[in-house]
């Protein structure tokens, strides 16, 4: 199992934001975090990165996070945080660079490797023709891509992505969705934090529903995002419909107080 | 493809190289030049101690005031760029951690209560005395705090205390050559400097600049944020550990053996950001040299210009400094981060 987590719980301050939340995810799977806003998505992937303080146990490979040293970890765990910051502003180049870190002796250029490395990872993100833009000329959507390239380059097994898709127009939303279920595909395992029911109903294999802090639902995308769940979680009514053989869950309406709690 | 990230790191090696030939320009300028222009014979053969009066010159004047301006200028510049990638704050330097203001604080006491007559190591070993306390002082306080606003109140907290205790000093002055003596010493100089105050320095500052050149990777990948960073495999407490460290070590020397000397280590990386991409550990080294050049360049000024009285390095360097630092803040967001 590339990742196992067992009961984990964050608290920040005095509020429990994660509640004894369980998951594991293996080589080949796509899996995807969603629910509303303030539910502790972003916590629980934090902590999955080693971020927080947590109670519980995470083993990565089998290990436990804890017994990792910093680089062996981090070459083997990629996260790409929200928000797709750049304290300065460097070339996309140089900031796809920096995913390669982990694999840098200290003291060392980039190796041939890692050059190959970062070029992959930017071709694949559609950023290759950026290379020398620096990052305060980008659009948020190139800003996502160059950032979604950084976390690639570092070649990890497991990659952790908070909202990589927030900020796109829908085309780059399937071609990083698309691009994630590759990255999965070709070996490697993906956890990833998303709004839009639809792409983690067509492009994840496993689905999980937090709702305030607890797990409410895990599973298939069927099973997951049934009407009864969406109503008791995000307080909306969706239509639900199939296109081509494949689901697709479209939010309509919001829900008054007395329909979620009666669901 | 790999060509483009090669041109980039030969870029790189032509800006050392041509501040590395402008630091040795200056280096030589500051032989030759002075009251007594010699001739670069004449330095040649005071540095190899044929004529008596040609070695004094050389060796004992201006070879230890060179080399100081050098080291002290590297120093400054080198911590300038290493706090402002630590703090991801174009406007940080040195002395916002307080290690300047504590440094001074040292010397003063060690000019307070004549411990200065006593031995001529006093003021240097109080004055870094001053700056390793106040920096475990922060360390303390401050260390595990992620915030980088955390460790720049901090550092205000520190520096303030340390800048009202030397006020007291100043204040409860014995008499007034005390007091003058002091004042003096606050605002720099490189004047009257020997060997000795090299070699008191030097074992610091290689420390420091040790550490702080080693930080360069951790610094780039804080670009991305602190959470990136450590999920990149850098060690955050370390890294400010080393940074804060460092500057420490550097600047507490610096200001033991010649006084405060402020925006140098403002102004070196400044200087030459958008040259180097922007990337705080390519920057490192250039402004290493960079300051070095620069507060070179102020001491041939303090030593060319003719006043009535020596200019102070402290003051000239100010003067120059004030003014570009408001350049920049009115220039704001272009050379912020974004």
């Amino acid at each position: 199992m590339m990742l196992e987590a067992k009961q984990i719980s964050v608290e920040l301050g005095q509020r429990t934001v994660v509640n004894q939340v369980s998951l594991r995810v293996a080589t080949g799977q796509l899996l995807a975090l969603i629910g509303p806003n303030g539910v502790g998505k972003t916590t629980l992937l934090a902590a999955l990165a080693g971020l927080r303080r947590f109670r519980g146990e995470v083993r990565l490979q089998g290990r436990p996070l804890a017994a990792w040293s910093r680089r062996a970890r981090a070459r083997t765990l990629a996260y790409l945080p929200q928000g797709h910051i750049a304290h300065w502003p460097l070339t996309v180049r140089r900031l796809v660079e920096l995913g390669r870190l982990p694999h840098l002796a200290p003291w060392h250029a980039p190796a041939a490797a890692d050059q190959l490395a970062v070029e992959a990872a930017m071709q694949r993100t559609d950023v290759a023709e950026l290379a020398e833009r620096s990052f305060d000329t980008l659009s948020g959507g190139e800003r996502a891509r160059t950032m979604l390239a950084r976390v690639l380059a570092v070649e990890a097994p497991l990659v952790l992505a908070d909202e990589p898709v927030a900020a796109l127009d829908p085309y780059h939303q399937l071609r990083v969705m698309e691009l994630l279920r590759d990255y999965a595909d070709s070996g490697a395992a993906v956890v990833v934090v998303l709004h839009d029911l639809t792409l983690a109903a067509r492009f994840c294999d496993a689905l999980l529903l937090l709702h305030q802090g607890s797990l409410l639902a895990q599973g298939p995308a069927d099973a997951v995002l049934s009407s009864a769940h969406l109503a008791e979680a995000y307080r909306v009514a969706a239509l639900h419909g199939e296109h081509e053989g494949q689901r697709y869950v479209l939010p309509w309406r919001r829900l008054a107080a007395r329909e979620y709690h009666g669901a | 493809m790999s060509r483009i990230a090669d041109a980039d790191r030969r870029h790189d090696r032509q800006v050392v190289t041509l501040l590395v030939v402008l630091m040795v320009g200056l280096a030589l300028a500051g032989l030759l030049l002075g009251s007594l222009p010699l001739s670069p014979w004449q330095v040649l053969s005071g540095l190899i101690g044929g004529d008596e009066r040609l070695r004094l010159i050389v060796l004992e004047i201006r070879l230890p005031r060179v080399l100081l301006g050098m080291m002290v200028g590297a120093s400054l510049g080198l911590s300038g760029a290493a706090l402002q990638g630590l703090l991801r704050n174009p406007l940080a330097e040195p002395g916002i951690l307080g290690v300047t203001a504590s440094a001074g604080l040292g010397a003063v006491l060690a000019l307070y209560f004549g411990l200065a007559q006593i031995s001529a190591w006093a003021l240097p070993v109080c004055a870094l005395s001053g700056a390793l306390l106040a920096t475990t002082g922060l360390a303390l306080l401050a260390i595990r705090d992620p915030n980088p606003l955390g460790l720049i109140l901090a550092g205000l907290a520190v520096s303030s205390l340390a800048v009202a205790l030397t006020s007291l000093a100043l204040n409860l002055a014995p008499n007034p050559l005390a007091l003058s003596e002091m004042v003096l010493w606050l605002l720099g100089s490189l004047r009257d400097r020997g060997m000795d105050d090299v070699a008191l320095a030097a074992p610091f500052m290689v420390i420091g600049w040790v550490l702080l050149l080693g930080a360069g990777r951790g610094l780039d990948a804080l670009t991305l944020g602190e959470e990136a960073a450590y999920s990149l495999g850098i060690g955050l407490n370390g890294l400010r550990a080393q940074v804060i460290g460092g500057t420490a070590l550097t600047v507490g020397a610096a200001t033991a053996v010649t006084g405060a000397i402020g925006f140098v280590g403002l102004i070196a990386p400044h200087l030459l950001r958008s040259w180097l991409g922007h990337q705080p550990g390519r920057l490192l080294l250039p402004s290493a040299l960079a300051g070095a050049a620069l507060l070179m360049t102020a001491d041939l000024l303090v030593r060319l210009i003719p006043s009535r009285q020596e200019l102070m390095l402290g003051v000239v360097t100010a003067l120059l400094g004030a003014p570009f630092f408001l350049h920049l803040l009115l220039r704001g967001q272009k050379t912020g981060p974004s």
